[in-house]
Order: C-alpha cells, then structure tokens, then sequence
C-alpha cells in the first residue's frame, strides 16, 4: 500500500549533502582535467629532462582533493550511507587486488602486456568496481 | 528485524524525506529502515523512538533474533 507519503524524492538534507559534496568534488575534478592537460603540453613526459618526474606527479595533488572530497562526504554522510559506501570500497579494493596479482603473474609469466598500462588497468578494475557496486548498492 | 517506522511516520504525516530530515539521515536510509533492509545503530533507534514518541520495544521487533538460547543461565 502506497501513499502520497511514500512519494521517493530527496531530502533536504539529501540536496545539501549532495550539493556540499559537489562543492568539493567539481573543483577537484576541474584541477585535475587542467593538471593532466598542463602535463600533456608541457611536461615531457618523453623526453629526457630530470623534471619530468615532477611533472609526472603532479596529477597526484589534484587526486589528493577529489580524496578529500570523497572523505568529507563520508563525513557528511549518515551510518547506513556509511555501510553501504564500505560494502562498495570493499568490492572494489578485492577487484583492485586481484587485478593487481592476476597481472602481476601474467607479466612475470611473459604475458604480451604493455608495462605502462599495468597501474592502469589496476586502477580501473577498482574504480569501475567501485562505482558499480555504489551505484547498484544505493537503489532504492 | 521488523519494525513499524512506516505506519508510525504515516500516521504523523510525514514523508520519509520529512522524517529523514527530522532523523538527520538520507531518505534512502529512511526507506531502508522501513522496508527492513537496515537495522539501526542503537542511537537513531533512540532518536527514533524519540521522534516518534513510543518506546524502542514497540517501534522495533526483533522476533526470534531476541530468543534466548536454551541452557542460558538464568539472573
């Protein structure tokens, strides 16, 4: 049975939250876009220059604030939120690692893998994961 | 656990986005409380039963989780 009280919009304290963390996050996210583009222009990457091991961890402060981000809207966030965004990070740390050992051993083993897309395809087993199961953990 | 937050929030009027911000918890959570999927932590059980003005034992049924296991010594 359903009422015009069971109707199933946010909160208000849903919109604050989501706009505080969209507060912190879309700035975080528009630095790194103009860090990694600066990066591409200017850092050579390829090339021979000592700096570009500075240039190449540059991205890295950026990162730091979508983090922040991320860690302030835990913060923000109530106990079931909480529960369910552990639930989501624990999924995508076990995704990350067995990614991590499964490549790992095939590259040892010889595997035709390209090294330099090793940390990628790592980062992008637990970012996919964990963006999957938040968003399929959040229904409802 | 089985729980009457959803008649006690109807019978007060409120949507659950009115009784999350009232909870200082998301809708979602709201939902999830009623339709069983959560239980809470023992302080928004307080809150709860605060808000809505009844004892936690008869907002809250924990049905046979509470049941005590034969041979528990007695107080």
């Amino acid at each position: 049975m359903t009422s015009d009280l069971d109707t199933r919009g946010p909160s208000n304290g849903d919109r604050a939250r989501s706009r505080a963390y969209l507060r912190d996050f879309a700035p975080a996210m528009a630095a790194y876009t103009v860090v990694v583009v600066a990066v591409g222009t200017w850092g050579g990457l390829g090339g021979d220059s000592p700096w570009r091991y500075a240039w190449a961890l540059l991205p890295v402060l950026p990162v730091g604030l979508v983090v922040r981000a991320v860690a302030r809207g835990l913060r923000r966030s109530d106990e079931y939120a909480r529960l369910l965004q552990l639930r989501a990070l624990a999924v995508s740390f076990a995704a990350a690692m067995l990614a991590s050992v499964a490549l790992g051993m095939l590259a040892i083993a010889g595997a035709p893998l390209p090294a330099e897309l090793l940390p990628w395809l790592v980062f992008g087993a637990g970012m996919l994961t964990w963006i999957v199961s938040a968003a399929l953990s959040g229904r409802g | 656990m089985d729980n009457r937050i959803r008649q006690l929030r109807v019978e007060h009027g409120w949507t659950q986005a009115a009784l999350a911000d009232l909870l200082q918890v998301s809708r979602q959570t709201v939902n999830a409380l009623e339709t069983g999927r959560y239980d809470p932590s023992l302080p928004l059980a307080f809150r709860i039963a605060r808000l809505l003005q009844q004892p936690i034992e008869s907002i809250f049924d924990p049905g046979e989780e509470l049941d005590v296991p034969a041979g528990a010594p007695a107080r």
